[in-house]
């Protein structure tokens, strides 16, 4: 062993395996922990027969104390050894210890990923052998309804922070053994574990294979949420529009499996993506599927509705009212310029400028306490709002637009991004080229969506195929009983059997 | 990235020339001839936007030609004119022929809509500076009155259309109200 190794990286240890002799083990790992509180070592010297000296080495914090005192401890202090032949550390493995997984590990490289991932190590002198036992017992926030994905109907616990319970809780809406699980690790110094799921039979081999080997590539110093992976592996790396997935609701990743998507759970955080991810989905709402598909379909309809909204009513507005008066009814037009009179500045610096306020409003509230939120209301609706046009700063046709198009913009938070700038893109086309410049970055946004592609699969996929099943599931969620197939990017098309047969 | 940056500058400058300004609305226009002398009016709302009341104004130009009859109305301007909401043009009985073909084009060129209606009348000047009865001009109250009176092709398109030889329907002045009477 190469004791005096002291690296920064789990991987810097990985041809480096245990001596045999504890001592010097023991001092290896005490050197590398050297300032690191919560690690500990408890040495213990077993005399029931055979005279057996170890150590016991974890994380404080990071395991359960009871596990350690009643599973390990207290049989390597009371069992009689005096029988004991063979390798030491399968003894002890097999016959003494009642922790649940206990690992015969020599390489020191695996034996610290488990302590830092909560495993306890004994060393065992004269044995080149450790063994490894789980004895995880971390504390978690617990199962709690994920805030930003609140339903009326439906399942309401969302996942947390650890990645085994995320695991464990897709797995109990999925009792299949059909259900695959691939850990890797990421993340130089974090080593985080990042799980990869998909249905053996339903996931297409090739979108699996990419997902692995995209995050495999991957070279980063740390990974501490869903979203450092997905910004590397995504296709279109600077799309203004989400290609992959994110959720914190167990029953939506089941749901996304369900149709052979590949679902990435990274530990330490509750956010789960899905790849691929297609356009349509960008539109759905948690609970589509758990209310009746006529108003589901509805409620999608008006999301289409409002995404136009949200990018083009600034626009229009814009563009009619400074380029195209003409085309304004003679009554709006006469409303319009006497409520813009006395305005000093342009209709597009006005509008700019709400669109502005609008967003920082937004991003206050979220960001403050809840019991300012009053407050924040007062202050955004009386005194930006309405001071601002009694004060002539603004004009009120602008502040209703800019307001018309940031609520409609709220209904399609998975969008919020691509609503952001294409509202200020479409709202510069206009101003400078008019109703031209409009529909030349619709045209362009349209070329744009059509080109963009989630790990192969198209984007606008289900849109793009002139097949009525495809369309199930779209713009409309049609009725369980004539959705019969699956997405087009899986192996298995059948969702549904023949009730007849 | 510095392009697009770029881009979005330059686009700001653009639109420096878009800002707009309080203008004068013509509602109607007025032609009248007289002894090779035009007369051109313009019925203008003007709009207050400190207390949110509109009031009406004729402008009025006469000169040889109709561009010069325009250009001594702009004279007596303070505000650029908006002609695009222009719903009638009334022109006077003398108007006839070539006149109304000049008219046209000058209609045209200003960009007047092709929608609008013409009417003619005995006296411009005295028609579009009645009272309005029901709508915010006199302009507005002729335009109503040709819709109560459906169907008559007169409007823009249809004049270009025939030729410049459509029968025109003629508003009067009626016991202090506007009057319809079939231009055939």
């Amino acid at each position: 062993m190469c004791g005096d190794l002291v690296a920064g990286q789990i991987n810097d240890y990985k041809d480096n395996y245990l001596s045999g002799k504890l001592k010097q083990d023991l001092s290896f790992f005490k050197e590398l922990f050297k300032n690191d509180v919560i690690f500990r070592v408890k040495e213990i010297a077993a005399n029931n027969g055979t005279p057996i000296k170890c150590a016991l080495i974890y994380m404080d914090g990071m395991t359960d104390s009871m596990q350690i005192n009643e599973a390990i401890i207290k049989p390597l202090v009371t069992v009689d050894t005096s029988n004991m032949g063979g390798c030491v550390a399968d003894f002890i493995g097999k016959q003494m210890l009642f922790a649940r997984d206990v690992k015969k590990v020599n390489n020191i490289a695996e034996l610290l990923q488990g302590i830092l991932y909560g495993e306890a190590v004994l060393l065992i002198d004269k044995s080149p052998n450790a063994l490894m036992m789980d004895v995880k017992g971390f504390r978690t926030r617990g199962i709690m309804e994920p805030q930003e994905e609140r339903i009326l109907q439906g399942p309401r616990e969302g996942f947390e922070e650890a990645g085994l319970l995320n695991l464990a809780m897709i797995r109990r809406k999925l009792l299949t053994p059909d259900l695959c699980v691939e850990m890797l690790r990421v993340g130089r110094r974090t080593s985080t574990a990042v799980f990869i799921c998909y249905l053996g039979t339903l996931a297409n081999e090739k979108q699996v294979e990419k997902v692995k080997s995209r995050i495999k590539k991957i070279d980063i110093d740390g990974i501490l949420d869903t979203n450092y992976i997905i910004e590397q592996i995504k296709d279109n790396k600077y799309s203004l529009f989400k290609t992959s997935g994110t959720t914190e609701r167990p029953d939506i990743v089941a749901a996304r499996l369900l149709e052979g998507r590949v679902a990435i759970v990274v530990d330490g955080t509750p956010m789960v993506a899905t790849v691929p991810y297609l356009f349509c989905e960008n539109f759905q709402s948690d609970e589509d599927y758990y209310q009746n598909f006529l108003l589901s379909s509805a409620e999608r309809l008006l999301r289409y509705f409002c995404f136009a909204l949200s990018i083009s009513i600034p626009a229009v507005f814009i563009a009619v009212s400074t380029l195209h008066r003409q085309l304004l009814p003679t009554e709006f037009a006469i409303t319009v310029m006497q409520l813009r009179g006395g305005v000093p500045f342009t209709p597009l610096g006005e509008c700019l400028a709400m669109i502005l306020v609008f967003e920082i409003l937004k991003e206050a509230g979220i960001r403050m306490s809840q019991n300012l939120g009053h407050a924040l209301s007062i202050v955004g609706g009386l005194v930006v709002g309405q001071a601002a046009v009694e004060a002539r700063i603004i004009s009120s046709p602008i502040l209703i637009v800019v307001a018309l198009s940031g609520i409609a913009g709220l209904m399609l938070p998975r969008l919020k991004t691509a609503v952001f700038y294409l509202r200020i893109g479409l709202v510069l086309l206009s101003a400078t080229l008019g109703l031209y410049g409009y529909f030349a970055g619709i045209m362009l946004l349209a070329v744009y969506i059509l080109s963009l592609s989630s790990f192969g699969v198209d984007y606008t996929l289900s849109l793009k195929r002139a097949n009525l099943q495809s369309l199930k599931d779209t713009v409309f969620r049609a009725s369980w009983n004539n959705m019969k197939k699956r997405p087009f990017f899986n192996h298995n098309l059948v969702r549904k059997g023949n009730e007849d047969e | 990235m510095k392009k697009c940056i770029l881009a979005i500058i330059l686009l700001l400058f653009l639109c420096g020339c878009q800002k707009s300004k309080p203008e004068y609305l013509i509602s109607s226009i007025g032609f009248d001839k007289k002894e090779n002398n035009y007369t051109v009016l313009y019925e203008t709302v003007i709009i207050n936007s400190e207390n949110t009341s509109q009031s009406l104004k004729v402008l009025k130009g006469e000169g040889a030609t109709i561009n010069k009859a325009v250009v001594e109305i702009k004279r007596q301007c303070t505000q650029p004119l908006l002609l695009s909401h222009c719903g009638v043009i009334v022109v006077g009985e003398n108007v006839k022929g070539d006149d109304l073909k000049q008219i046209c084009e000058y209609a045209l060129k200003e960009e007047i809509t092709l929608s609008a209606y013409f009417v003619k009348t005995k006296n411009c000047d005295k028609l579009l500076k009645t009272k309005p009865m029901s709508s915010a001009c006199v302009g507005y109250d002729i335009m109503g009155l040709i819709k109560q009176n459906k169907p008559y092709k007169n409007r823009f398109f249809e004049l270009i259309n025939s030729g410049f030889k459509a029968d025109l329907p003629q508003i009067s002045l009626k016991e202090g109200g506007l009057y319809f009477e079939s231009g055939k």
